[in-house]
């Protein structure tokens, strides 16, 4: 089954409903349970973030069950779920041509696991020759 | 009985049997799969959660400003140069 990677926008978008079309269709198939998306444990973190800061952020506050449910599908579904960057992958971290940290871990996730793209919206990573995006 | 009682179970030959109100309140059905999660102190019992439940779940998150926001969190962690 094919492996996609998610950053955190690409996750706030799906919990939005406001995903493009391209992104979109690759969350679809795995609601269907045909491919797998995994997430990075960091952008788990600034989705979870952002969301803590709603106020901050969109001007509203958002109930921390919305949170609960994220936490529970990424604990327990098959087809989205949370991944950690192995020491391999903090290698990969360091000849990654990105300024920041952040996106560096996320495109070693992607790099060091079977994933096939990277669903974002950063245009710095859609310039790398050696991550495939999707957005 | 209450949503938030403890329950006490027999272990029998392995297995052990989730009292009828429980599998009613968490919508656990026969033959269906449910997962054991070790946790600190014991065995956490989940039914598995479809990630279709997060689609449109937070509608009050409007992407452009939630990018614009992440963007400014990660150039906090801006790296110079090689590691």
């Amino acid at each position: 089954m094919k492996l996609f990677t998610a950053d955190a926008v690409a996750v706030l978008s799906y919990l939005a409903d406001t995903i493009p079309h391209k992104s979109n269709e690759i969350f679809k198939q795995a609601e269907s349970g045909l491919v797998r998306i995994q997430v990075p444990e960091i952008a788990v973190g600034e989705v979870i973030y952002t969301i803590l800061k709603g106020k901050e952020v969109f001007g509203v506050i958002i109930p921390l069950k919305k949170i609960l449910l994220l936490r529970n599908v990424l604990e327990t579904s098959k087809n989205m779920f949370s991944v950690n960057l192995t020491i391999n992958g903090w290698r990969k971290v360091r000849g990654i041509d990105l300024p920041d940290l952040h996106d560096r871990m996320i495109v070693a996730t992607h790099l060091t696991t079977d994933s096939q793209a990277l669903l974002t919206d950063d245009g710095k990573i859609r310039e790398l020759k050696e991550a495939e995006v999707i957005w | 009985m209450s949503a938030n009682a403890t329950t006490q179970i027999k272990i029998s030959k392995g297995q052990i049997t989730l009292p009828e109100y429980l599998r009613e309140q968490y919508e656990m059905h026969e033959g269906e799969s449910i997962l054991l999660i070790p946790v600190e102190n014991g065995i956490m019992v989940k039914r598995r959660c479809d990630m279709k439940s997060l689609r449109g779940s937070i509608k009050e998150i409007d992407v452009g400003k939630a990018s614009k926001y992440i963007r400014k969190l990660r150039s906090e962690l801006r790296i110079k140069g090689d590691l």
